[in-house]
């Protein structure tokens, strides 16, 4: 298990990813897969970033984790209680101009991520993710 | 921070070359470029996308944002990406308005 911690500022995202990626190249997943993970974790990072802390400075944990399903990923913050997987699936089948522009990244980490949960543990936000090695992600 | 991406917008045909990495600390700088073209006759947005390594959702926002905001009748087509980058649009459901193809030659001729 490997963890970090780093301020929740966007100018440390590609850091986070970088972190993020390596751990995934040394378990294995093909360039694919590691793009993927990079973007579901991208899309989990931001919201943090972006809402966590509103006003407020505040940090982001990565905890990276490994088991015979695959690469576990939890993404922790202090901040505001939210849970992202509550907001509504967007409709993919709508035509583009009357498709709402939000709700799109969490729609996208859940068809990357074999499994996601979000718990509020001692006042944290917990967000943990599983991506299976060996399920192709169509 | 170097640009990703080159616009040449001549004839109501913007060209947009985009490069590298599309994530969300580069999508806003795209986004504003694109809102240049707003009000302005655009009958096709092309996206060149040979040398784009990756996108984000804020990438896709940026262009979604193309097609809601510049225009109805805009055709927006998307050539030469890479077979990662495809599946995320198709995950996304947004093949089902971007113009996807091999090359642009191929986008003249439709």
């Amino acid at each position: 298990m490997q963890n970090k911690t780093f301020p929740a500022v966007m100018d440390l995202l590609e850091p986070m990813m970088e972190f993020i990626r390596s751990e995934a190249v040394r378990q294995g997943f093909s360039k694919k897969d590691v793009d993927q993970i990079n973007l579901a974790c991208e899309e989990i990072a931001v919201n943090v970033i972006n809402y966590a802390y509103p006003g407020a400075e505040g940090k982001l944990e990565i905890s990276l984790g490994e088991n015979d399903d695959g690469m576990i990923i939890t993404v922790s913050d202090s901040g505001i209680a939210y849970d992202p997987l509550k907001r509504e699936d967007p409709d993919i089948a709508l035509p583009v101009e009357e498709r709402p522009i939000g709700g799109l990244g969490i729609f996208m980490v859940k068809r990357i991520m074999e499994e996601v949960r979000y718990a509020r543990e001692n006042d944290r936000n917990v967000l943990t993710m599983v991506k299976h090695k060996k399920v192709n992600s169509e | 921070m170097a640009e990703n991406f080159t616009v040449d917008f001549k004839g109501g045909v913007a060209k947009i070359t985009l490069s590298g990495r599309l994530d969300t600390t580069k999508a806003p700088a795209l986004t504003e470029e694109l809102k240049k073209m707003i009000g302005q006759p655009v009958s096709r947005i092309v996206f060149f996308a040979k040398d784009l390594e990756y996108i984000a959702s804020s990438g896709l926002r940026a262009i979604v944002f193309a097609k809601q905001k510049i225009g109805k009748d805009t055709k927006v087509y998307l050539i030469g990406a890479h077979d990662e980058i495809k599946d995320v649009i198709k995950m996304t459901g947004f093949d089902n308005f971007l113009i996807t193809q091999d090359t642009y030659e191929d986008a003249t001729n439709s």
